[in-house]
């Protein structure tokens, strides 16, 4: 079920009704009974797997916390990981690898006989998998008591507000808000319009920039310099806008229920520098490979070339988390990269301190590196990649579509408007009723406009 | 609670403000290019104009923008008057209806040409995802079944053109870009022509229910088939682009499934079929991969007047030398 949807449109507002309706006690069964028909309205095959990946963690966690032999707690941490990584590793990645390894062995001049399993990739699968895993985790470290109610660990998982996308909730975050909702004028309020600008940034930026997008890399010949950065820069506002937009909407919807997701973007196009950038975009994701992954690399405590190797390892398989394809692990890999060379510079700003003018030069590189890297995410192949680069650097100026131009100066004008009125609104905490009537009624005049041209599923339900 | 109830008057006026002006403007602005409702009224009214017409297509957007009937009354000999009323969305239940609505009792028809194409055979208007959003459509209008507020909407009717910004401002400058008919002459005033993400969907939503379409299909065209009345029916077999072919130049399996039914029905009916797909169709004819471009629009009208030809000159019906299964599908 996608957010963009009538189909949601119709789910969200009965969920809430009756949320509210019910007495609290049965507000998380409803909760969970939603979600899971959330989740089966897509494939309901693959609810066995959300079933199986629960069940699983909460036993471990419930006998982690029953258990002081380390041994013990060791093997439950490894059943943990293996069912999980194991579900990942089968339904996601087990097609990659063998066909890799296949191109492997055929580059050595041997030809096996491959078999791909072509199994679907079960929609949030990537999501779901590395939330339950830090729970485990978290309960194994001791930072986190094991949740003793199966039913709140189950909507834990698989609450469908952030199921298929994220935010990457924490436990100690999430399952405490699992009891005692309360709905107040003022979280409606934020509640709606967090899903009016979600759907605005998903129907009218993202869809708007994903027509420009795929014709470009749908046919890139004869694209010229000017085809090649409106695509450079539309992709980076689709995504952008596209991700950001479900954040949104999974958090208004959340809040609607009473739950509060974290924050996944902050402005991630104004940082000053890369680490800065990975600090501001998709934040839950940013956080658990930090905690869960390079920080027991040994983070930045083993030395420099330990460190840079720390982040480059991160970044790869933070890259290869995206999807299975050898785009995604290059482009992981280059940030990895540039990561690990401004380390080595050294004396970067802190994210916390607020924009200078003479900050701005190193923003418009960070855009500028991060928009190109997204050239790699974006191509089905690096041989695409290369044909986008050529026509970047074909120096040709034929064809030039001033409709894409003026369409991609609208709609980064409006992202950086809305980035604007984002920020106004959590400096001065609440707007005017009035001014917050005219935006929500802006969204809908804008979202009806857009509704009707075709729509795509959000970018991120594909991991 | 005061609060939100201001906030929510106030979205619901600039909702207002905005539909109100688009009503206000909207003598401005062009309708969207295709629009389903606009050609079928234009088309409608040229017909019961008509007394008769020698040889009449129907069919979906393929034919609208695929046949020009003056090149096919110009390279025939036997054709002395022709015309395309196919309709963008010209499902078979589309057609059926639509032919119904024109043809009895209003203008006497001597043949009529059925497109018969992978998108006519397996796309049902009734419960497609694809037609639903884009609001207003044929099904919807002959039968009454309109989606209701989106239809009464201004704001999303027009909102094609408001949501580019060079046409709109296109349209400010110079006035509405409004497509014309110049009776059946020219189907469209430009190439028909979806937004990719809408033609994916459109293939998906064909290759999802295939398998659940395979009969139904059948008898929707049987259906279509028993209420035309004409002295002759011909299938035509429409061209798809190479895209949605597999390397050696045969239909994807499931579409070729289908137009296997309606070759075996063809055959079981005595029904003449001209198969288009049996001269090649290179890219360059296609403004998308279901859409021909003028250049091939020419091309296929030459290559139907010459069929049209032959067929009435009592030549064996063109049955196709493609290797479709024809075998595995006959009416069960």
């Amino acid at each position: 079920m996608l957010f963009n949807t009538w189909t949601y449109a119709a789910f969200l507002p009965v969920v809430f009704v009756l949320h509210w309706l019910i007495p609290d006690r049965f507000r998380n069964r409803l909760l969970l009974v939603a979600s899971y028909i959330f989740y089966g309205a897509w494939d309901y095959r693959f609810l066995g797997l959300l079933f199986l990946s629960t069940l699983v963690d909460f036993v471990v966690g419930r006998t982690l916390a029953t258990t002081q032999d380390g041994a013990l707690r060791k093997r439950m941490l490894s059943v943990s990981l293996i069912v999980n990584l194991g579900i990942l590793g089968v339904f996601k990645y087990f097609d990659f690898f063998v066909s890799s390894a296949a191109d492997v062995l055929a580059v050595l001049g041997l030809s096996p006989n491959v078999t791909s399993l072509g199994i679907v990739l079960p929609v949030g699968i990537s999501f779901y998998t590395f939330q339950t895993m830090s729970y485990t985790i978290d309960v194994y470290r001791r930072v986190k008591q094991p949740e003793e109610e199966f039913e709140r660990f189950a909507l834990f998982v698989s609450f469908f507000p952030q199921l298929v996308a994220g935010p990457i909730e924490r436990a100690s975050r999430l399952l405490p808000q699992f009891e005692n909702r309360h709905l107040t004028a003022a979280r409606f309020e934020s509640g709606i319009m967090l899903i009016g600008r979600g759907l605005f940034k998903k129907v009218v930026i993202a869809d708007s920039m994903a027509r420009l997008v795929d014709a470009a890399y749908g046919a890139p010949d004869g694209l010229g310099t000017v085809g090649a950065l409106v695509a450079v820069y539309a992709f980076a506002f689709q995504i952008y806008g596209d991700f950001s937009g479900y954040t949104d909407i999974a958090r208004g919807s959340a809040r609607l229920l009473g739950v509060d997701l974290m924050e996944n973007f902050t402005q991630p196009y104004l940082s000053r520098s890369i680490t800065e950038f990975w600090r501001r975009w998709h934040i839950s994701l940013s956080e658990w490979l930090r905690d869960y992954l390079y920080i027991p690399l040994g983070g930045n405590r083993a030395g420099r070339s330990r460190t840079m190797l720390n982040l480059l390892v991160t970044m790869l398989l933070g890259g290869l988390w995206h999807g299975a394809a050898w785009t995604f692990v290059v482009w992981g890999g280059l940030h990895g990269l540039w990561l690990a060379f401004e380390r080595l510079q050294g004396s970067l700003r802190k994210y916390s301190e607020p924009l200078v003018r003479r900050d701005w030069w190193r923003v418009g590189l960070t855009f500028h590196g991060v928009a190109l890297l997204w050239v790699v995410f974006r191509a089905g192949s690096l041989t695409q990649v290369r044909e986008i680069l050529a026509q970047l650097l074909s120096f040709s100026f034929v064809g030039l579509d001033l409709g894409a131009v003026a369409t991609l100066v609208i709609m980064m004008l409006l992202v950086i408007r809305l980035d604007r009125v984002e920020r106004s609104a959590s400096l001065m905490n609440q707007p005017s009723a009035i001014k917050q009537g005219l935006l929500l009624g802006g969204f809908v005049v804008a979202v009806a406009m857009f509704a009707g041209a075709a729509s795509s599923p959000f970018i991120y339900f594909q991991f | 609670m005061q609060r939100l109830l201001v906030l929510f008057l106030v979205a619901i006026l600039v909702v207002a403000v905005a539909e109100g002006m688009v009503r206000a403007f909207s003598f401005r602005i062009g309708p969207p290019p295709g629009w389903p409702t606009l050609e079928m009224d234009q088309k409608s009214e040229q017909l019961k104009a008509r007394d008769d017409v020698g040889v009449l297509f129907i069919g979906s957007s393929s034919t609208s923008v695929g046949i020009d009937p003056s090149v096919v009354v110009a390279n025939s000999t036997a054709i002395d008057s022709s015309y395309n009323a196919a309709l963008p969305f010209g499902s078979l239940e589309v057609q059926r209806l639509w032919s119904q609505a024109v043809m009895s009792d209003k203008v006497s028809v001597d043949v009529v040409v059925v497109e018969i194409s992978p998108p006519v055979m397996l796309y049902r208007s009734k419960d497609s995802v694809a037609i639903d959003m884009v609001g207003s459509n044929p099904y919807g209008r002959l039968t009454g079944r309109n989606p209701g507020i989106l239809d009464r909407s201004s704001l999303v009717t027009y909102a094609p053109d408001l949501r580019d910004p060079v046409a709109a401002l296109r349209w400010i400058m110079t006035g509405p870009p409004r497509p014309t008919l110049s009776d059946g002459q020219t189907p469209l005033c430009r190439p028909y022509q979806f937004p990719k993400e809408f033609r994916d969907l459109i293939v998906s939503d064909f290759a999802a229910s295939a398998q659940d379409r395979r009969f139904v299909a059948l008898d929707d065209l049987r259906s279509l088939i028993d209420g035309l009345s004409a002295r002759r029916i011909v299938f035509l077999i429409f061209p798809v682009a190479e895209r949605y072919f597999e390397a050696d130049g045969r239909l994807l399996p499931s579409w070729e499934r289908e137009l296997a039914q309606g070759l075996v029905f063809a055959r079981d009916r005595d029904i003449a079929v001209i198969d288009a797909t049996s001269i090649p169709w290179p890219q360059k004819y296609f403004s998308d991969p279901l859409h021909l471009n003028p250049a091939g629009a020419e091309r296929l009208s030459e290559f139907v007047a010459g069929a049209l030809d032959s067929i009435e000159s009592g030549e064996p019906s063109l049955y196709t030398d493609r290797a479709y299964a024809v075998d595995d599908c006959r009416e069960r």
